[in-house]
């Protein structure tokens, strides 16, 4: 099923992103993380649309977390990396690369 | 200390972003104002809330109308219209070689207003009637597949409910089978497998593009 996901730009980055922070993965720290790699500003509203898409596709699972006075009261929520999800960013990745490689010289994915 | 985000500003994030969304939304924007009035100023965390707020509307208006129940409706009967008419245009000649070659007659007579047996609506108006139940089975249909996300099931039985209740009308044309009750009884079938495909096709297939 995984492999007959496509996944778009956005969703590739958003996937690497929770990837990449692990277990304290809510919509703060990966725009902070997505800002700190490439430089690009997210704004919370897609980050979540994303998020959810993501998470109704099957390729992540979300809980909810604490809350903080600093958070107005409100619960933080982390999303997780699922086996469909890792599966998908593979296939994405790869496929990137193998359409990618060779086009621009010293560049390789 | 916390500072609280500007009071318009986290009331229009709270009208447009959907209840799912909503807590951790609004939390992590607060959040993030937080740390920008700790870091630089007040001023500027205020700005920030309110790009981040004027960036969110249009996501979250797209986000809406694209998962509404309207939108999910229209997309269901787009999507078994058209499989309908692929099927249909294939089944049309063996459809017709089944019917008595009478009713295939008194059949075309309905598109000039004429219906055996019926003093009160003519022809057309049934037909308008019909078409009438048809979209609001499919729109009922849609609403509840959107309601209920996975009950695709329940959608069907609420269009086919909608849809025979039609069935009246027919038997008051008369008490024998006519070219008028095959007609309505074969549009009530094409009618369910439109848009029960639609739906199916909604939930299964579209769920992974969109």
């Amino acid at each position: 099923m995984a492999g007959k996901i496509n996944l778009g730009e956005f969703e590739i980055v958003v996937l690497a992103a929770i990837s990449r922070v692990g277990e304290d993965s809510y919509g703060v720290r990966l725009c902070e993380e997505i800002k700190r790699r490439t430089g690009r500003e997210v704004s919370v509203g897609a980050m979540y649309t994303t998020l959810y898409r993501l998470e109704k596709k099957g390729l992540l699972s979300s809980r909810t977390g604490t809350s903080t006075p600093t958070r107005g009261g409100r619960a933080k929520r982390y999303f997780r990396l699922e086996g469909e999800g890792r599966s998908a960013l593979r296939t994405s990745l790869n496929t990137l690369a193998k359409m990618t490689n060779g086009i621009i010289p010293g560049m390789q994915l | 200390m916390k500072v609280a985000p500007p009071p318009l500003a986290r009331w229009l994030v709270w009208l447009f972003v959907p209840r799912p969304l909503r807590e951790p939304v609004l939390g992590d924007l607060s959040e993030s104002h937080n740390v920008l009035a700790a870091r630089e100023s007040r001023q500027s965390a205020d700005s920030w809330y309110w790009g981040q707020t004027v960036r969110c509307i249009p996501v979250m208006v797209r986000w809406r109308v694209w998962h509404g129940p309207a939108s999910r409706a229209l997309v269901a009967i787009v999507i078994g219209w058209v499989t309908y008419g692929l099927v249909f245009s294939v089944l049309a000649g063996s459809l017709s070689a089944i019917l008595p070659a009478s009713y295939l007659a008194e059949i075309r007579h309905i598109g000039k207003g004429v219906v055996p047996g019926d003093p009160i609506l003519g022809g057309l108006g049934v037909l308008a009637f019909l078409c009438m139940l048809f979209v609001a089975g499919a729109v009922a249909g849609g609403i509840f597949a959107s309601i209920a996300r996975q009950s695709n099931a329940v959608a069907i039985a609420v269009f086919c409910g909608c849809l025979f209740s039609s069935i009246p009308v027919g038997w008051m044309t008369g008490s024998a089978p006519t070219g008028f009750e095959w007609l309505q009884l074969v549009w009530l079938a094409v009618s369910i497998f439109a848009v029960s495909t639609g739906v199916i096709q909604r939930g299964r297939w579209l769920a992974d593009v969109v």
